[in-house]
């Protein structure tokens, strides 16, 4: 059995905390230790409820980016990426990279409408 | 990495551990303190200067802390009036700031870390600007001081830290910004080249920070210590920031520079200079701006390094390095590969505000790859009960990733 917390990213401010239980493969028990101090979470009723709808929207960042990335031709990592104001994800694209209109057509394929909003910016590349 | 002027404007982000680089996204860059601990003596050196004043603001829980240094040419700079006071679970970070666009050249950055029980440190190795691990069905190793480089290291041994300061692992850290796995990961705490019961699963397309703070894993005198990364099948990307530990002991601790890759060093009689601890990732033969001030007073010993290929025809010298004048020496035999070389018998007091770095020279000729250097520190002998224990990073932000 291990005990991990999580506190993922997409939770900004005090990230949200989760205590995950696993078993030899499975997660067995979920405890919110922080979760209801953000808006979007307020009216989730249980911590079981807040880790799913936390997920997902973990997920959807995610396989956002990586579609960005994947079209821009970057690293994944190199994608910019913020939570807005009003706990939308924002996810950065550069139209010299990629038509926006194409961008949101392929990430809203992946994500469902509506779920990540772009916007528009020169990414410079990174030098390492 | 490069900073860009617009980055240096408006603030730069980055940590303890690791060097190289910073990054814009704050969380990117922000570790956990597992255990309630205080935070003192922030220290840094900038060698290039020219850029107006800089600060380095040291950043709890993604607001400003106390502690601050700032100054307006080369040289040191250090705040050894303020505190940070962090609790277990706080995040802890650094922020950067420029007066004018352009790129400082820290050699080290330290800070004094005192638990608030017990005696310990935290140890970490980072790229903040994110590495790609993408191996199919592959275990990797990473070490828990310096950095990281792509897909970890193969071979343990090169990123294995030998101990001779703790007793237990209580917990370890990692830092996900990217993830397109489409199964999970794990990481394991690794001691003697074994696995540890510590245990952190990554889930499918999960990103953020994960700790496992209950490990509690006895560790001995001479034990390898490094963190094994497991990725499932698929070449899907998983990008990893942090990888972090807290051993604790009695009164000593660890202070290590480290390399994934390894530096080569062509054999010489002139001497090369390796700052205290953190990420290094070349020589430098002018010495001045590696001299690393330890931040409390006590016992050095253990001076070690880590070589994997040697080809020198001659003994070359690792010296440990006392405001300027060698104090410990190692001899490094010509040809030995992939073994520490270690002077268990010398050892050296120090007091605050002595400074302290890593010289190499000799060889004859042929070359050695350095991947670790690592010294005991030990507050004991001293004063009766401390709990202060630096933690050094190397924190070059500049245009030429070499100093």
């Amino acid at each position: 059995m291990s005990v991990n917390r999580w506190y993922p990213d997409t939770c900004v401010g005090v990230p949200c905390t989760f205590r995950l239980v696993r078993g030899t493969t499975d997660l067995e028990a979920i405890e919110g230790l922080c979760v209801h101090h953000m808006v979007i979470h307020q009216a989730l009723l249980t911590d079981q409820a807040v880790f799913d709808a936390v997920k997902a929207r973990n997920s959807v960042k995610n396989v956002a980016t990586a579609e960005a990335a994947r079209l821009m031709g970057l690293e994944h990592a190199n994608v910019p990426w913020r939570v807005a104001a009003d706990d939308k994800i924002v996810v950065t694209t550069d139209p010299a990279r990629v038509a926006t209109s194409q961008a949101r057509n392929k990430i809203e394929a992946l994500t469902g409408a509506g779920t990540v909003v772009l916007e528009e910016a020169t990414i410079m590349p990174v030098a390492v | 990495m490069v900073v860009s002027s617009s980055d240096a404007a408006t603030g730069a982000e980055g940590s303890l551990f690791g060097g190289l680089v910073s990054v814009a996204t704050e969380a990117n860059t922000q570790s956990q303190a597992t255990e309630a601990a205080t935070f003192s003596i922030l220290r840094a050196r900038d060698q290039a200067g020219g850029l107006g004043t800089r600060t380095i603001q040291f950043r709890k829980g993604g607001a400003n802390g106390n502690l601050v240094v700032s100054r307006g040419d080369a040289g040191t700079m250090e705040d050894i009036t303020n505190t940070d006071v962090l609790s277990s679970a706080d995040l802890y970070n650094l922020a950067f700031t420029d007066a004018i666009a352009g790129n400082p050249f820290y050699t080290y950055i330290t800070v004094v870390v005192e638990f608030a029980s017990g005696h310990g440190c935290f140890h970490g190795s980072s790229t903040f600007t994110g590495i790609i691990f993408d191996v199919a069905s592959a275990t990797r190793f990473v070490a828990i001081n310096g950095d990281f480089a792509a897909d970890g290291a193969t071979t343990e041994a090169n990123v294995a830290t030998r101990n001779r300061a703790y007793t237990s692992w209580e917990a370890m850290q990692v830092r996900v910004t990217a993830n397109a796995r489409n199964n999970d990961s794990t990481f394991v705490n690794r001691i003697g080249l074994a696995d540890g019961t510590g245990l952190i699963t990554v889930a499918t397309t999960q990103t953020g920070l994960f700790t496992d703070t209950a490990i509690g894993d006895a560790v001995a005198d001479g034990d390898l210590l490094d963190v094994s990364l497991t990725l499932g099948t698929g070449v899907q990307d998983l990008t990893l920031s942090l990888v972090a530990a807290t051993p604790k002991g009695s009164s000593k601790c660890d202070v290590v520079a480290a390399s994934q890759v390894g530096v080569a060093r062509t054999a010489s009689a002139t001497a090369h200079y390796v700052q205290l601890g953190g990420s290094f990732t070349s020589f430098n033969t002018t010495g001045t701006n590696q001299r690393t001030p330890a931040g409390f007073e006590g016992v050095a010993s253990n001076v070690r390094c880590y070589i994997t290929a040697n080809t020198l025809t001659g003994t070359a010298t690792l010296k440990l390095i006392k405001n300027g004048v060698a104090v410990i020496t190692v001899n490094i035999t010509a040809g030995a590969a992939n073994q520490w070389f270690e002077n268990t018998a010398d050892s050296v007091t120090f007091v605050d505000g002595d400074t302290l770095c890593y010289e190499v020279d000799e060889g004859t000729s042929g070359s050695a790859t350095f991947h670790m250097f690592a010294v005991t520190l030990d507050a004991a002998p001293v004063e009766e009960v401390r709990r202060q224990h630096p933690v050094i990073s190397h924190q070059a932000i500049a245009r030429a990733a070499s100093w």
